[in-house]
């Protein structure tokens, strides 16, 4: 039985249409309550906080998982990466008051100490240390914009979607860093090992993110 | 009070029997085919260390300075120490040097691991030319669980020269940052940047695009000989697998061709080993010749490495040994010694109890897990809980 860990929250519906769309069955998955455990037609989903779903995933108790990735970025766990499903686009981004701008458009040297606000600590300090910038990374767990505006923060590395909640905690963009979606992944020895039992659900679900993509 | 930093950890217990169980077989299978017992220095100069490692593992050596102001590392690979003493101690006519060691080696983890150290129990054959070598240390390692109840082990194989090698006319640094993405296990970015090569045909990009999903029993080997057209390219596995075949290892054999881990370090047929078809990751191990290359001998060598701590807990627990508990009573200690010495020679495992209340001395045999309690004064066994008594001599086995 394939074993797939899903995230709850606003992901789950596009797992669901991924789901559905590959031809997996995915009619309990629509009514599904407080289960965690859900088991229909010959596959099992364990739903999880998203930032749970990478420990799962390693820990071999889902052979697959469908979640972002700047969950698993963040997670820093060793997973395979399958697929990009397209699902739930958005992009992570340094974002600050508009001013902060001319001093990223400077040398590398003026962000040094920059105080950065963010849920994503590891991926925050990841990036600025690939240029070669040291930060002191100040980790919230939410509501990350009110960081700047109380002046504990000179910044904050989060996702961004649309950009609205930004705009009115008066903040902007200053530069974009890696591109997040929907992915689906697999713990690398299960695949060693269970290939076969597994390509079929990857094959189907590559086969509808294609056939989108083609359409679009 | 705590002395053991996090990361660390002191075992004991039923795990710390497990794993000297697990070390003892291993090492008395491996010195019987000819494995000499190697004890590695504790501290790697790190020059030597950051050189031969791939920049994965490079990046995560722990540092120290030496009393002597030599920068240098915690013991990051038990390979280097085997090709350096090899290299510093014994003469090409004496190839091939089979060395085996039960050691601990040393880095940061990776999430979700939090371990700065691992206990590994292995092999290194440096030194030989050819198939025997490969088949040699595959068939040694499965043969190792087979004796730990772990005969439902598999080994995936992969060929760190074959994904460099099907891309090797590729333009600029394409080969490079594929076979980068094959190693992350990064397949999505793999498929992607393959399909935006616009110096591949697309008969050429659907073909290589396969290489990530040949995975499976060996059947694979022929499915990528057709597909890719390089038999050549497929052939140390083919010989390898056939050999294991031949051997009836075959069922216990996977191939995974896109499987890379430290290229660089790791440039021929290369496996990883799980405990069963549902198990854990054991460890793994391959072939190096780049490494020894370093050393100025230009030859093959291989080996694997194992977690003892992963041997211990997957392993079919064996009965250990019945203890007894001998009390001294109020005897002089010597005379409980001579006792223990007695049933030293005669191979029995017993533990010395100085306690003088009797009945304070069978609880603790009973906390023990000791079925037998005997009284030197008398020379009377007590079975446990039961309380039968027997002449002792009879729980010795002799008078």
């Amino acid at each position: 039985m394939p074993i797939m860990a899903l995230p709850t929250g606003r992901s789950l519906d596009s797992c669901i249409e991924v789901i559905e769309g590959a031809g997996l069955p995915s009619k309990n998955l629509r009514s599904v309550g407080r289960n965690l455990v859900v088991d229909e037609g010959g596959y099992r989903y364990l739903l999880g906080k998203p930032s749970d779903i990478p420990t799962l995933v390693s820990q071999g108790l889902a052979e697959l998982a469908l979640v972002g990735n700047d969950v698993t970025d963040e997670s820093e766990v060793e997973l395979t990466e399958l697929l990009d499903t397209g699902r739930g686009r958005c992009f992570m981004a340094i974002a600050g008051p508009p001013e902060l701008t001319l001093r990223f458009d400077g040398h590398a040297s003026s962000l040094m100490g920059l105080r950065v606000a963010s849920k994503y600590q590891h991926s925050a300090r990841r990036t600025f240390e690939s240029w070669g910038v040291q930060v002191k990374i100040l980790h919230l767990n939410g509501s990350v914009e009110l960081a700047p505006a109380l002046g504990f923060a000179d910044c904050i590395f989060d996702i961004v979607q649309t950009g609205g909640t930004l705009k009115a905690n008066g903040l902007a963009v200053i530069k974009r860093a890696q591109d997040v979606s929907l992915r689906l992944v697999a713990n690398p020895g299960i695949l060693q090992l269970r290939w076969e039992t597994l390509r079929g659900t990857v094959e189907a679900m590559k086969k509808f993110v294609n056939a989108r993509q083609t359409e679009v | 009070m705590n002395i053991t930093p996090r990361g660390c950890v002191s075992i004991g217990g039923e795990l710390a029997h497990g794993m000297e169980e697990c070390r003892a077989r291993t090492l008395g299978l491996f010195t019987s085919y000819g494995y000499n017992p190697f004890n590695p220095a504790e501290f790697q100069l790190i020059e030597g260390t950051m050189k031969n490692l791939h920049r994965r593992r490079s990046g995560r050596i722990i540092a120290v300075n030496s009393p002597f102001g030599e920068p240098c590392c915690l013991r990051a690979d038990i390979t280097l120490s085997a090709l350096s003493y090899m290299a510093l101690h014994h003469a090409p006519e004496e190839f091939p040097l089979r060395l085996c060691y039960a050691e601990r080696v040393f880095a940061s983890p990776k999430a979700p691991k939090e371990n700065l150290e691992d206990t590994q129990v292995g092999v290194e054959l440096l030194g030989w030319e050819g198939l025997g070598a490969d088949v040699e240390v595959i068939t040694l390692l499965l043969r190792a669980l087979d004796s730990l109840g772990l005969s439902g082990s598999v080994v995936v194989l992969g060929d760190a020269s074959i994904a460099p090698a099907l891309f090797s006319g590729l333009p600029g640094n394409l080969a490079d940052v594929l076979v980068d993405y094959l190693q992350e296990g990064a397949y999505y970015d793999f498929e992607r940047t393959l399909a935006s090569a616009d110096a591949l045909s697309d008969h050429d990009k659907k073909i290589l695009s396969e290489l990530p999903s040949l995975k499976g029993t060996i059947d694979v080997l022929d499915y990528a000989e057709d597909l890719f057209g390089a038999r050549r390219l497929m052939k140390p596995l083919s010989e390898i697998c056939g050999a294991l075949g031949r051997l009836g290892l075959g069922s216990r054999v996977r191939i995974d061709l896109g499987f890379i881990r430290d290229l660089g370090y790791y440039n021929g047929p290369m496996f990883n080993v799980y405990s069963s078809p549902d198990g854990v990751l054991l460890g793994g191990g391959g072939r190096y010749d780049g490494s020894l290359a370093d050393t100025r001998f230009y030859c093959q060598a291989v080996g694997f490495g194992v977690s003892l701590r992963e041997l211990a807990l997957a392993r079919k627990p064996t009965a250990r040994a019945e203890r007894l508990m001998i009390w001294s009573g109020g005897a002089y200690p010597d005379r409980a010694l001579s006792y223990a010495s007695l049933l030293a020679d005669r191979g029995v495992s017993f533990e010395i109890s100085w306690n003088p209340d009797m009945e304070a001395s069978k609880k603790f045999a009973l906390l023990r897990g000791c079925s037998w309690w005997v009284d030197v004064e008398s020379d009377v066994a007590h079975e446990l809980p039961s309380g039968r008594r027997l002449a002792a001599r009879e729980i010795r086995g002799t008078a």
